[in-house]
């Protein structure tokens, strides 16, 4: 299950089942993690997606469990060790409650757990009282034999005297060391090898997302669920980013709303739309557009710029029109006034004279005037003449260029002065005045013309200063209250353009999710498939005569969603398991999904810890576990704690091939562990040592006759049963026959007449059959009482063994 | 082997087989303890009978163990020895399911059947006094 592997299905996938747009770069790059996701969203040409497989170690070799051995730790004081066969097979550890057996899974949990979560949620009593009473040093260790290794794998994990519970030191084959060096870290979570009974309890419990967790956990499917995830996590984020600007739009709007500004109203159109208008706001916030030529914002700062008449000016235009009205006047009134008209008068004179010689002046007839020094006088006094006339002249051209620079000083009311609306300014004022202004009187008359100027221009001047203040007032009031929203705005639109971005983005990753997704479903199923198919196989042997019949098993959904549907039928009416199941199906059925789980190919650990499955399950019910958990023992190394023989039994009248180990404590926490080979044997076996040890108390002696009488039931049971079941009677009903002897004549009764009511009948039964082993019996029957036993003990021993094994020839096979 | 014992001894050797670690008795000691303390137990019950009232000694154990409340003057005691009685046989049959007793039963079952012992050699003591 490397990742490459996974990779390289997803690669396939996309060639054949091509992603819609843009999506698939996107599946690839979330293998690469979330800023790979990030930069291929952003554009960016991506790397091959390198997805590494080197990082991960090499899966942990095969290990197989050989020993436990517990020292100072829960009910065993002395060192003790719970030898188990390394390699495929079942084997049984069974002990009363308190019989220390709960120690040996208990302590293996430790070694390869430590103190975890599970421990800490046990009560403090449990906790304070974890080291043994009779034995202050605490010392656990595993034995493993590890493929591939000649020596066996020791791990320990020891206390100093007093250490607490967590405070314990790991050695690998007797070096400190962590766990983590064995690679066992990720499988003992996905795989784990150890199933307690308080697990199998509360598995089913712990609703279907978490058991979703502890399957969907084996599939090695992670990769693809973190993919997923790096989508997930890069939409959401996007999702956030559109969310945090639509939320900024709301509080904007309302900002705007209350803004007495065309910007802001701008602005509240370009914001309406699904889709903003970007562009649009962040032109109108930088003040380079928006708005029509005749805006108010336009206006006003026309108005506030509006031309205006210096003072000044207008009073020197009006000053230069008097003096040179003056300056005619002046001249008009003064004799050098008709200097020109004579001077002409004169140079006609004299061009006359010129051409008619004679003293006789031609206009009056006196003679003798036009004389020569009459011809001198005459041109001196042109020139006199013709100079005062130039000075007329300068006058009334003067007096012409005032007068029109006085009249250009004057024009039509300025356009900005038109429309007034909706700038909170009134122009009416200074608009009458200008056109007052603009009244020139008609005609020469200069004066007229410099008072006109004089009065209406101070009046406008004076006017126009006043709306231009106004007019600025009230640019600076919209802009004092438009500030706050461009701010806003300006805040807004980085946000704004992300947000615009990620909707483009999201789309994408929707694409790249949906796509990811129904390929993790499939391959899920897929995955799925055999382990369903075992649960099943396992749910079909434990049910027996259940009426609750397992649905289809699977995984499904996802993310919160995520669950395992355990969907029965009870009498073909369907149920929820949880609804319907007894405590003991329940557990059969956590049983029936973690055992496959435990057995993955892909998990190191070849063994399997089953902390008493048994309990709350009735008899049929067992002989099925003891169907399955032969079943999973022939690949797998199956170890079961029990605290009661149902299980052994089982695998005895089944003739299931097992180890069974009892555990016995004596005082003082002195726990024993004895492999069984059957019960039959052992107790025959007891007999003999019991007769055959010297130096036992001779009271002793007196027990024989009970084992013996233990050894004659035993095989009665077993041979009873074998018969049953061969006869085609249900295990159940085997279970209840076995329930009814009492006594020793009852059980050869049933084992040798088939009929327990037959005790009475046996001694005549044996007469006929085995007439050598009439005085056995019931000397059997007496010795166990009184203890006595009159003839040799050792012929006395071997007579029951003898009938014993006429009676079960299938117990010595063991 | 001697015929007579007497339920102290037989007591304490049930007793010593729960004690006494040996690699001997691994095993087989829950069941060997229960057997000898039953043994024990009946002995008792039956000198007590010879005793106080002959006969009863030959009448079957669910008799014997409803009167030896009565015959002990000890209806707490008796009431001990039927339970323990039935405890210990659980132990000397092979039962399905049944593990041999654990060592804390076996415990406080000898203590009954010590108990017993104790009285009936009171009980005794006082019949050949009388």
């Amino acid at each position: 299950m490397t990742d490459t592997a996974l990779f390289s299905l997803v690669v396939e996938r996309i060639a054949s089942q091509p992603a819609p747009d843009g999506a698939g770069d996107l599946v690839l790059a979330a293998f690469a993690g979330r800023s790979a996701v990030d930069a291929a969203l952003g554009g960016q040409a991506e790397q091959p997606v390198a997805v590494t497989d080197g990082a991960k170690p090499a899966a942990a070799a095969a290990a197989y469990l050989t020993a436990i051995e517990v020292e100072g730790f829960r009910g065993v004081g002395e060192r003790t060790t719970l030898s188990v066969d390394p390699g495929p097979g079942l084997t049984l550890v069974v002990g009363r409650n308190g019989s220390g057996k709960s120690s040996f899974s208990e302590a293996l949990e430790m070694v390869l757990l430590g103190s975890n979560q599970r421990w800490k949620d046990r009560s403090k009593v449990w906790q304070d009282g974890w080291q043994n009473l009779h034995h202050r040093h605490s010392s656990i260790s595993a034995r493993f034999t590890v493929d591939g290794r000649p020596e066996p794998l020791v791990v320990t994990r020891s206390w100093n005297d007093g250490a607490a519970l967590d405070d314990s030191a790991l050695l690998i084959d007797g070096k400190p060391k962590a766990l983590d060096t064995l690679g066992w870290t990720e499988p003992l979570a996905a795989y784990p090898p150890l199933l307690s009974h308080h697990e199998l309890e509360s598995a089913l419990d712990a609703g279907p997302s978490k058991l979703y967790d502890a399957l969907a956990s084996i599939l090695g499917l992670s990769q693809l669920t973190d993919a997923q995830n790096a989508l997930r996590d890069a939409r959401l984020e996007m999702e956030h980013t559109s969310k945090r600007a639509r939320e900024a739009v709301v509080t904007l709007r309302s900002l705007l709303e209350q803004t007495d500004d065309e910007r802001a109203t701008t602005v509240l159109a370009a914001l309406k739309p699904k889709q903003w208008d970007i562009d649009a706001i962040e032109r109108t916030v930088a003040g380079s557009g928006g708005g029509d030529e005749h805006g108010v914002l336009r206006r006003l700062r026309d108005l506030a710029g509006l031309p205006v008449l210096e003072r000044e000016r207008l009073t020197s235009v009006v000053t230069a029109l008097r003096e040179a009205h003056d300056g005619v006047q002046r001249l008009r009134d003064s004799d050098a006034a008709r200097a020109h008209a004579t001077a002409e008068l004169l140079q006609q004179a004299l061009d006359v004279h010129a051409h008619t010689e004679g003293e006789t002046c031609p206009v009056c007839g006196t003679s003798n005037v036009l004389t020569y020094e009459w011809r001198l006088r005459a041109v001196a006094r042109v020139t006199e003449l013709r100079a005062e006339a130039a000075q007329a002249e300068a006058a009334a051209r003067m007096l012409g260029e005032s007068a029109r620079a006085a009249r250009q000083l004057v024009s039509a009311p300025p356009l900005a002065l038109g429309d007034a609306r909706d700038i909170g300014v009134d122009t009416g004022a200074v608009t009458q005045l200008w056109e007052r202004w603009a009244e020139v009187p008609d005609g020469d008359d200069v004066m007229a013309l410099a008072a006109h100027l004089e009065s209406q221009g101070l009046r406008l001047i004076a006017a126009v200063a006043d709306l231009r203040r106004e007019a600025a007032a009230e640019l600076e009031r919209r802009e004092r209250s438009w500030r706050p929203a461009a701010e806003a705005i300006l805040q807004w639109l980085p946000l704004a353009r992300a947000a615009r971005d990620a909707e483009t983005s999201v789309a994408r990753l929707k694409n790249a999710e949906a796509w990811l997704k129904s390929a993790h479903d499939e391959l899920r199923d897929q995955r799925f498939k055999p382990i369903a198919d075992a649960v099943q196989a396992n749910w079909t042997a434990l049910r027996q005569d259940s009426n609750v019949k397992l649905g289809d098993l699977r995984l499904a959904g996802a993310a919160s969603q995520r669950r395992l549907t355990l969907d029965v039928t009870v009498d073909g009416e369907p149920g929820s398991a949880l609804g319907v199941m007894s405590q003991g199906e329940l557990n059969c059925l956590a049983l029936s999904l973690f055992l496959p789980r435990a057995a993955m190919p892909e998990s190191p650990f070849r063994f399997v810890v089953i902390d008493d499955p048994v309990q709350a399950m009735d008899p049929a019910k067992v002989e099925g576990l003891a169907t399955m958990l032969a079943r999973a023992a022939q690949e797998r190394q199956v170890i079961v704690l029990t605290h009661d023989t149902r299980l052994a039994d089982a695998v005895r009248f089944l003739d299931i091939q097992a180890t069974v180990i009892e555990v016995l404590r004596r005082e003082s926490s002195v726990v024993e562990l004895r492999r069984i080979l059957d019960p039959v044997q052992r107790y025959i076996d007891d007999a003999f040592a019991v007769a055959k040890t010297k130096d036992l108390p001779v009271e002793a002696q007196r027990v024989i006759p009970g084992f013996c009488r233990l050894a004659l039931e035993a095989a009665s049971a077993l041979a009873a049963t074998r018969r049953m079941l061969r006869e085609g009677k249900r295990y159940a009903q085997v279970q209840a026959v076995l329930a009814q002897p009492s006594t020793l004549l009852m059980w050869l009764g049933l084992a040798l007449l088939g009929d327990a009511q037959r005790g009475g009948d046996v001694r005549a039964h044996l007469q006929r059959q085995q007439p050598w082993a009439v005085d056995a019996v019931m000397e059997c029957n007496r010795g166990a009482h009184s203890g006595v036993v009159a003839r040799d003990l050792m012929a006395f021993i071997r007579a029951v063994e003898r009938l014993s094994k006429e009676i079960a020839p299938e117990a010595s096979r063991a | 082997m001697p015929d007579v014992v007497d339920a102290h001894a037989l007591t304490s050797a049930a007793r010593d087989l729960l004690r006494i670690d040996s690699d001997v008795t691994a095993g087989l000691w829950p069941r060997a303890a229960a057997l000898l303390a039953r043994q024990a137990l009946e002995l008792g019950l039956e000198q007590l009978y010879r005793a106080v009232a002959p006969g009863l000694e030959e009448t079957s154990m669910r008799c014997q163990l409803l009167c030896a409340g009565t015959m002990l003057n000890d209806r707490e005691l008796g009431g001990r020895v039927a339970a323990t009685w039935n405890v210990l046989s659980d132990g000397c049959h092979h039962r399905v399911y049944e593990l041999p007793p654990a060592a804390g039963e076996l415990n406080v079952a000898i203590a009954t059947v010590w108990a017993l012992a104790e009285a009936v050699e009171r009980t005794r003591g006082r019949v050949r006094g009388a």
